[in-house]
C-alpha cells in the first residue's frame, strides 16, 4: 500500500515537473518562434492581432529584399572569419593561462587570480577608449584585428577560469607519471591535460563562437567600412533613426545569421553541458 | 595519429592567421594611401542611406579625380554616435561627417570652421540654400560649423474615411491643438485590439508638448531655461488629457501596435507625419483609404508650431584633404542638384531650387510636399539634442511623469524641475569653460 502511494507520489512530481519545464521551454522559445513566423509574413499580417502563429499569405520577400537592402552576403563572410580566429584563439589561449594558473605557483598566483577574476566586473566601456586608442596606434583601425587579437591574449576571465576550475580537479600525479618518462611541461598540457578537458573545450568553444557570433558593440566601435561589417551590425539598417523598423526583413536575416550558431549549438550541446557540470558551474 | 591530429589542426590555424595578416598588412598599406582619399561618414537606414549612397555616386561621377571611400552607418539606439565620438576622441574621423545643428555645438571644437571657404567661393549661399536652413548651424560666435542637407517637418495627415465615417469635418490648416482634441474625441472607441483612437502616439509629441500651448524649452539665444511656464505645463496638460481619455493610446497600447500601424490599419484617424516617413506611409496605405495633409495645428500667439530634424555634413578639422572636403560639403548642400534630387527622397534637401521645385512637386500617393515647405515657417529645431540631452533627458521624465503616471503638469515640474535646472546651469558652465 505504502509503495503504491509512494509510486504514484513520484508520478504526479514527475508529471509537475514535466508540466512547469514544457512550460518554461514554451516561454523561451516563443521569441524564437515568433521570429521564424515573422520572417514569412508579409507587413500587414506582421502586427496583425489577434496573431496568426501560422503566416496566412506566407512569403520569402522578408529574406529576399533583406538580402538585397543590405550587404548580407559579405556580412556573414565577415562574420564567419571573425568568429572562427576568435573562438580558436579564445580556447588556446585560455587554456594556456588556465594551465599556468592550476599547475605551476608562484608566490603572487593567487593574487594575479584574484586580479584576473577582478576583471571580469569592469564593464567594457570602461577600457574601450583605452583599448581603441592603443588599437589606433597600432594601424588597426578598420581592420579585423581588433576583434581576434584580444582573444589570442588570455581569451577572457570567464574562459580561464573555467578551464582552471577543471585542470584543478585532475590528479596532479597524472602531471608527474608523464614528466618522469620524460615529459615536458608542454607535452603534459597537450597530452596529458587538454585530452581531458574536451567538455570544457567544447563549453568554451560554443560561448566564444556564441559571443563572437552576436557581437555588436566592438565591430562597430572598430570597423569603418561597409563591406566590412558584421552581422550584428548589418541588422541595425533594418531600423531607421525615427523609429521605424522593417521588422519582416530584419527576422528574415536574424534568423539566417542564427541557423550556423545554431547548427554548431545542436552538434556540441552534450559536451557544453557536460562540461558546465563538470567544471563545477551547475546549479 | 593523434599527434598528426594536433600538428595539422596547429598548422591550418597558424597559416590562417598568417594569410590574415598579409590581408591586415594590407590594410596598414590602404591607410597610408587613405590621406589621398576623401572619407565621408554618413548616418542612416533605408532610404535615408539611399539618398547618401546615391548622392555620393553622383559626386563620384562628376569628381573621377578625387577617391571617394563612403561609409553608411546605422543610427538607431544612438549607435553613429557612439561610433563616432569614439572616433572623435582617438582622432580617427573621417574628412567629412554627417552632423545635425541639434546637437547644439557639442562636436563644434572638432569641425573645421566652413566661414572661410564661403568666402573664398564668394557665393551668397543664403540665396542657394532652403529658407532657415542655414542658420541653425551657425554657432553663438559665428563660427559655420557644417552645411545643411537635408531637414524634415511634421505635417497632420487624417484618414478620410474615417472622418466620414464617424461625421467629423476634416481638419483644416487652421485647427488648434484643442480642435485636434475634440475632433479626436469622437473616434474614441473598442478596447484592446478593437480600440479605435483619434491619433497616434507618435514619439515627437515630447517636444510637441512644450510648443502646443505656446511654451518654450529655452530662449533664442540657448542662455535662459523657460520651461518651467503656464504655456509649457498646459501643453503638458494637454497631451495627458488626450491620453487619459484616450484619444491617443497610452504607453503601453502604443507598443503593443507601431503608430505607422495603428494609422495604416485605420484604428486611428490622425497622425503627425513626418517628411522622413511620407513615403513608408504612402506605400503602406496604397488603396486602403483615401487621406490627406494638412499642416499642423496652430500654437497660440502665432508661436512655435512645427519641429524640426535636420542633417548636413561638417568638415573635420583633422582632415588632409580639406578641398575635395569642401567641394562634397557644398555639392551636398546648394551646389548640385542632382545631389539636391538624391536627398529629396527622403526629406527636403537644402539645395533651394531643388526643394521648392523638384522637391515640392513629388506625389506620395494623393499628397506631395506642399505643406512640409508651408510647415517651415514656424518651426522649431529638434529641441533636446546634442549638448542639451541631458536636460532633455530630465524633460522626458516630466514628459512620462504626465503621460505614463497620469501626474499633473504641476507636480511633476515641481519634482524634476530642479534637477532639469541643474542639468541646465551644468551644460551653460561647460559651454562658458569652452568659449
Amino acid at each position: 500500500m505504502d509503495n503504491k502511494l509512494k509510486n504514484s507520489e513520484a508520478k504526479i512530481r514527475k508529471i509537475i515537473t514535466y508540466v512547469i519545464l514544457i512550460i518554461a521551454a514554451i516561454v523561451c522559445l516563443f521569441p524564437f518562434f515568433w521570429m521564424i513566423s515573422t520572417s514569412f509574413k508579409p507587413m500587414d499580417e506582421i502586427y496583425k492581432m489577434p496573431p496568426d502563429w501560422i503566416p496566412l499569405h506566407g512569403t520569402i520577400s522578408n529574406f529576399v529584399e533583406g538580402l538585397k537592402g543590405a550587404n548580407f552576403g559579405v556580412y556573414f563572410k565577415n562574420t564567419a572569419i571573425i568568429s572562427f580566429l576568435a573562438t580558436v584563439g579564445t580556447v588556446i589561449s585560455s587554456s594556456i593561462v588556465a594551465y599556468g594558473f592550476s599547475r605551476f605557483k608562484a608566490k603572487l598566483s593567487p593574487v594575479l587570480f584574484m586580479v584576473l577574476l577582478g576583471t571580469m566586473m569592469l564593464p567594457s566601456q570602461v577600457t574601450l577608449i583605452p583599448q581603441y586608442l592603443l588599437f589606433n596606434k597600432l594601424g588597426m583601425i578598420d581592420t579585423i584585428w581588433p576583434l581576434i587579437i584580444p582573444s589570442w591574449l588570455g581569451g577572457g576571465a570567464f574562459n580561464i577560469f573555467l578551464f582552471t576550475q577543471f585542470f584543478r580537479t585532475l590528479p596532479k600525479e597524472l602531471d608527474e607519471a608523464a614528466m618522469l618518462d620524460g615529459a615536458s611541461s608542454f607535452k603534459v598540457f597537450t597530452k596529458i591535460l587538454l585530452p581531458s578537458v574536451k567538455p570544457v573545450m567544447l563549453a568554451v568553444l560554443v560561448m566564444s563562437l556564441v559571443y563572437n557570433w552576436n557581437d555588436f558593440f566592438s565591430p562597430l566601435i572598430y570597423l569603418n567600412s561597409n563591406e566590412k561589417f558584421t552581422v550584428a551590425v548589418g541588422l541595425q539598417f533594418f531600423k531607421g533613426s525615427q523609429g521605424n523598423v522593417q521588422v519582416g526583413q530584419m527576422m528574415a536575416m536574424a534568423l539566417f545569421s542564427l541557423i550556423p550558431v545554431l547548427i554548431i549549438f545542436a552538434i556540441c550541446q552534450k559536451y557544453f553541458i557536460q562540461g558546465i557540470k563538470m567544471s563545477g558551474l551547475k546549479g | 595519429m593523434k599527434k598528426k591530429i594536433v600538428t595539422r589542426v596547429l598548422a591550418v590555424t597558424l597559416a590562417t592567421l598568417m594569410v590574415f595578416g598579409t590581408v591586415g598588412c594590407g590594410s596598414s598599406k590602404k591607410s597610408e594611401k587613405s590621406s589621398k582619399t576623401l572619407t565621408i561618414w554618413s548616418m542612416g537606414a533605408d532610404n535615408q542611406k539611399k539618398a547618401a549612397e546615391n548622392m555620393v555616386k553622383i559626386f563620384q561621377k562628376e569628381h573621377p579625380d578625387i577617391k571617394v571611400d563612403a561609409q553608411v552607418i546605422p543610427t538607431n539606439d544612438n549607435i553613429y554616435d557612439q561610433k563616432m565620438a569614439t572616433a572623435l576622441t582617438a582622432g580617427t574621423g573621417p574628412d567629412v561627417l554627417m552632423c545635425s545643428p541639434d546637437w547644439y555645438g557639442l562636436y563644434s571644437s572638432y569641425f573645421e570652421d566652413l566661414n572661410p571657404y564661403v568666402k573664398k567661393d564668394g557665393v551668397d549661399i543664403k540665396s542657394k540654400i532652403t529658407e532657415g536652413m542655414l542658420d541653425p548651424y551657425y554657432r553663438p560666435d559665428g563660427k559655420l560649423e557644417g552645411l545643411p542637407t537635408f531637414q524634415n517637418a511634421f505635417a497632420l495627415a487624417y484618414n478620410k474615411d474615417m472622418f466620414d465615417k464617424y461625421n467629423v469635418d476634416y481638419p483644416t490648416d487652421d485647427w488648434t491643438w484643442e480642435d485636434v482634441a475634440k475632433a479626436g474625441e469622437k473616434f474614441v472607441s473598442g478596447e484592446g485590439a478593437d480600440a479605435t483612437y483619434g491619433m497616434v502616439n507618435h514619439w515627437v509629441f515630447n517636444n510637441f508638448s512644450v510648443i502646443a500651448e505656446g511654451g518654450k524649452a529655452y530662449s533664442k539665444d540657448l542662455k535662459t531655461l523657460e520651461v518651467n511656464s503656464p504655456e509649457v505645463k498646459k501643453g503638458l496638460t494637454l497631451f495627458g488629457k488626450l491620453i487619459k481619455d484616450k484619444v491617443i493610446p497610452d504607453d503601453s497600447a502604443a507598443k503593443t501596435l507601431p503608430k505607422e500601424q495603428l494609422f495604416v490599419s485605420q484604428h486611428a484617424a490622425m497622425y503627425p507625419l513626418g517628411g522622413f516617413e511620407t513615403k513608408l506611409i504612402a506605400d503602406e496605405i496604397g488603396t486602403k483609404f483615401n487621406w490627406d495633409v494638412v499642416t499642423m495645428p496652430k500654437t497660440p500667439n502665432n508661436g512655435y508650431n512645427n519641429i524640426i530634424y535636420a542633417g548636413g555634413y561638417a568638415m573635420l578639422k583633422t582632415s588632409k584633404n580639406k578641398d575635395a572636403a569642401w567641394q562634397f560639403i557644398k555639392e551636398a548642400s546648394y551646389d548640385n542638384e542632382e545631389m539636391g534630387k538624391a536627398t529629396a527622397g527622403f526629406a527636403m534637401p537644402g539645395n533651394k531650387t531643388v526643394a521648392e521645385g523638384y522637391f515640392k512637386n513629388l506625389k506620395y500617393g494623393p499628397i506631395d510636399n506642399t505643406k512640409y515647405l508651408e510647415g517651415l515657417s514656424n518651426a522649431k529645431l529638434n529641441m533636446w539634442g546634442g549638448s542639451l540631452s541631458e536636460p532633455g533627458n530630465i524633460y522626458t521624465q516630466v514628459w512620462q511623469s504626465v503621460t505614463i503616471d497620469g501626474q499633473s503638469a504641476d507636480k511633476a515640474m515641481k519634482q524634476y524641475y530642479p534637477s532639469l535646472k541643474k542639468a541646465w546651469d551644468e551644460v551653460q558652465e561647460k559651454q562658458a569653460k569652452e568659449n
